[in-house]
């Protein structure tokens, strides 16, 4: 096998797509499953999806993939893509029952009682949480701390590690007072007052903690409003959220 | 190819590359267009991390180098070398000249937010424009002696005393005197509060029946607070427009009375309790 399958398979999809369906089933199964775990479609229904899937892909969608493709990504990524646009074709043709991910599983999670399906459901959670987290960008290490502070996560000094050199010495010996042992018991408010100080020298500010406090929780929101969907497929709240985020901190 | 501001939605291939990049954390070379546009499209964003999250179980070993991030690298590194030598050395310089310039003044990680800096009370802030300020900036008196003195010096307007701490004594201008102006420093909105008033921060049936924003009262005037949808007890904090806390109250009922007398301004007041702010309201007294 070559060093270099993108290439190997845009000559498939130049000169023999029906070759590159072939080497694509893996891909068109993975996506059908993600779309099972998630309640669209029954286990019992896998193969006639991904059947359906090849004859669109074969009469439609492979000829469309040739003309609009640009080359600027993968082609396993792109054709991905169609998979999933054809998914989700297919489940607004049918009436559907998604699996609802809400408090009472992932709480289950916690105490170890799940099936092997949701626990597979609860991992593609955590996979949609990690994507949200990278696509904070240049923001990330500001909302990943405070979103460690609004899922009560203890801190330790890799947290600290972009703020050190910065004499923000009184600041950071707060937070390591504050947060780098169980603080559950202290109030989101009082957190947010610590936390503002060290963002405030930081930024030259002087916002107060309910800004901070306002501005984490629109990140919530918004984390919230796409994890859902709209329609909502999931009923995530501020709590189900909270648990994520500290599932997702403690496995990361 | 239409432009990505022209665009309803991210085509597939740019919805595909933001998941790359995701995959390969390197969502730093990616076009400013199309981060805002998953910034600020929702369904757009919801197709990213769902791919994403799908993705995680497709093989991608020994796909090669990224069409797009690889070839950036893979063209600084093909540079030739006294290219490259010399790429290095204007680095160097600008580096240089920046340190030169900036001493050590380093500023943080660039993760930095969309917040306002609450409004400065800029009157007070600035260098006195003349003489007379300077006197009367200097001078230690009292508010209705620099009353007098606006008074007589109309077109010179000097802004009152910065509020640093809670002034619950009421100060009455006097007869004809243009209250706002007299007190322009107070009425001044801080863009903070602004942004977080009227704003419904817990998404809950909570409706505040009074004061209606921006309500004015007369000075002197007792203020009745009434909201309906939540009945555990909260904390009432009135503020004044730097935000300085002039009054805080617990209150277990739907109701506060507040006749605490209040120096002409713009005031904020918000619902609180130690895990959550439920509303920020404003209202003025003049």
């Amino acid at each position: 096998m070559s060093d270099n399958r993108n290439t190997e398979e845009l000559q498939l999809l130049d000169k023999h797509p029906d070759q590159l369906i072939a080497r694509y089933q893996s891909i068109i199964e993975t996506v059908v499953a993600g779309f099972i775990r998630r309640g669209f479609f029954d286990h019992s229904e896998k193969m006639d999806v991904v059947q359906n899937i090849n004859t669109v892909l074969l009469e439609k969608k492979l000829s469309k993939i040739k003309e609009h493709f640009n080359g600027s990504v993968y082609l396993r990524t792109y054709f991905s893509k169609v998979v999933y646009n054809t998914c989700l074709e297919l489940t607004r043709k049918k009436a559907r029952q998604p699996i609802i991910t809400g408090e009472e599983l992932l709480e289950n999670e916690t105490a170890k009682s799940l099936n092997p399906e949701e626990q597979l459901a609860i991992k593609d959670e955590l996979k949609r949480v990690e994507a949200l987290l990278k696509g904070f960008g240049k923001k990330a290490t500001k909302s990943t701390f405070c979103l460690k502070l609004f899922a009560k996560k203890w801190l330790d000094e890799s947290d600290l590690e972009s703020y050190n050199q910065l004499g923000l010495n009184d600041e950071l010996a707060m937070i390591r007072t504050s947060f780098f042992e169980n603080y559950e018991a202290l109030p989101d408010k009082a957190a947010y007052e610590v936390a503002v100080l060290l963002f405030n020298k930081l930024e030259k500010k002087t916002n107060s903690a309910d800004s901070l406090r306002k501005w984490v929780n629109a990140i919530v929101d918004n984390m919230i409003y796409i994890l859902n969907g709209e329609p909502p497929v999931y009923q995530h709240t501020r709590d189900t959220i909270r648990i994520l985020l500290q599932m997702y901190f403690t496995k990361s | 190819m239409k432009a990505i501001k022209d665009q309803k939605h991210l085509n597939d291939e740019q919805i595909a590359l933001y998941v790359d990049a995701l995959c390969a954390d390197k969502t730093d070379d990616l076009s400013p267009e199309i981060l805002s546009h998953i910034e600020d499209c929702k369904s757009c964003h919801r197709q990213a991390i769902d791919l994403y999250s799908i993705l995680d179980d497709v093989d991608y070993t020994n796909v090669g180098a990224h069409p797009t991030f690889d070839k950036k690298a893979a063209k600084v590194f093909s540079m030739p070398r006294l290219l490259m030598r010399l790429a290095a050395a204007v680095a160097l310089l600008v580096v240089a000249f920046y340190f030169f310039n900036k001493g050590t003044d380093l500023d943080g990680p660039g993760d930095i937010v969309k917040e306002e800096t609450p409004a400065e009370n800029t009157d007070i802030a600035k260098e006195p424009k003349n003489k007379e300020e300077k006197i009367l900036q200097k001078r230690d008196i009292n508010i209705s002696e620099k009353e007098e003195i606006i008074v007589k010096d109309a077109p010179v307007k000097v802004a009152a005393p910065k509020q640093e701490t809670p002034q619950p004594k009421s100060i009455i201008p006097a007869d004809n005197q243009n209250v706002r102006e007299l007190y322009a420093a107070n009425f001044q909105p801080s863009e903070e509060w602004e942004e977080m008033r009227n704003e419904a921060v817990r998404s809950t049936s909570f409706e505040v029946l009074q004061p209606k924003s921006a309500t004015v009262f007369k000075l002197n005037t007792k203020i009745t607070f009434q909201w309906e949808g939540a009945n555990e007890s909260r904390y009432i904090i009135v503020m004044n427009n730097k935000g300085a806390e002039v009054h805080k109250a617990k209150v277990i009922t739907n109701t506060f009375d507040f006749d605490l007398k209040l120096n002409p301004g713009l005031y904020y007041w918000k619902l609180d309790s130690d895990d959550d702010l439920l509303h920020v309201g404003s209202f003025t007294v003049e």
